[in-house]
């Protein structure tokens, strides 16, 4: 993967797919973990094999867009496709819904830096909110928010792209920690919330991606989900 | 467990599902249904073999079909769960797309609002 030009200080439609590339990948290397945490709403050990699906199924939607197109739109329009077509079990279909909304905030952008960050933030964040009748917390969907709301206060303060994705990963994680506080079933297993996990790895791994750090090893899982 | 309450947990289960807007079946009796708090949108029959079927309405722009197998997956677990009874036979269908109420016109679109009375009735 090509880096892009604009790489630490924006994404282009490039570095924006180079970020989700990362993410995966960073997903991918530690799936099991995520997956060993999954008890809630049905306890079937795949909520970190399914985001990683959905994620791949939107990667592998934007990587068909001819190089020369690659803009931020057509390739955020793309990941939402895909993961729409893709989405895989209950974390897959509210990343569908997150990847939609940000695809919608960054429709008439030539590139992403934190203010466009910050609105994708707000504008998945809602679509994902926006397809439940009543939102438990405690879960993928109270992480998603509150590393919304982390950009968005951190964006106020300086707008670099690095600073605001840094104040997510920062705040996804803290609340990662405190969903068994909020959700007594996790509580009662012992564990975080799996997809608010899986949140928190992929944000990591965009910042990865920001930081021209290198892709992380496969964990050695089947070709379908490399 | 009589079906009236594998049926109170099967909608449960459902509305518990990310993307589902509401349990309800076709046609005014359903609806009542649910309005009074029995299974509206859920079928049980326990005639030898656990047979259920449930009918879901999703929100707008969710990927209908990963929504419709979540629900299943869903119910089979909590049926399991709090009855120990294995369904042998689940549809899961989807009725439509609960769309939201459409947004008021816009306030250039309203009438002038009437000017203020000046007595009377």
């Amino acid at each position: 993967m090509s880096a892009s030009p604009v790489e630490n200080t924006a994404w282009d439609g490039e570095g924006m797919l180079n970020a989700f590339v990362h993410a995966a990948a960073t997903l991918r290397s530690r799936v099991d973990e995520v997956n060993a945490l999954n008890v809630f709403p049905v306890p079937d050990g795949d909520t970190g094999s399914n985001m990683l699906a959905t994620v791949q199924a939107a990667i592998t939607e934007a990587e068909a867009v001819p190089a020369a197109e690659r803009s931020v739109p057509r390739i955020a329009a793309a990941l939402s496709f895909g993961a729409l077509m893709g989405a895989r079990g209950n974390s897959g279909v509210i990343l569908s819904q997150v990847f939609r909304g940000m695809g919608e905030a960054v429709a008439a952008s030539h590139e992403v830096g934190g203010a466009e960050l910050v609105s994708g933030f707000e504008k998945g964040c809602k679509a994902a909110f926006a397809a439940v009748a009543v939102p438990v917390e405690g879960t993928m969907l109270t992480v998603i928010r509150d590393a919304s709301e982390a950009a968005a206060k951190a964006a106020k303060g300086n707008g670099e792209l690095e600073h605001v994705l840094s104040a997510a990963v920062f705040e996804a994680a803290a609340s990662v920690e405190r969903t068994p506080s909020l959700l007594a079933v996790l509580r009662r297993a012992g564990v975080v919330d799996a997809g608010g996990r899986g949140i928190e790895i992929l944000l990591r791994g965009a910042l990865s991606s920001l930081r021209g750090e290198d892709l992380p090893k496969s964990n050695g899982l089947p070709a379908d989900l490399n | 467990m009589d079906d009236r309450q594998i049926g109170r947990i099967v909608r449960a289960a459902a509305r518990s599902v990310y993307g589902v807007a509401a349990v309800e079946g076709e046609g005014i009796l359903a609806r009542l249904g649910g309005l009074v708090g029995v299974a509206g949108g859920v079928s049980v029959s326990d005639a030898g073999r656990l047979a259920v079927s449930v009918n879901i309405r999703v929100a707008p722009k969710v990927p209908a079909a990963q929504v419709a197998t979540n629900v299943a997956d869903a119910v089979r677990y909590q049926v399991q769960r709090d009855t120990g009874r294995t369904i042998e036979d689940l549809t899961v269908t989807v009725e439509g797309i609960l769309l939201p109420p459409p947004a008021p016109p816009p306030a250039s679109l309203m009438p002038p609002p009437l000017p203020p009375s000046e007595g009377g009735v």
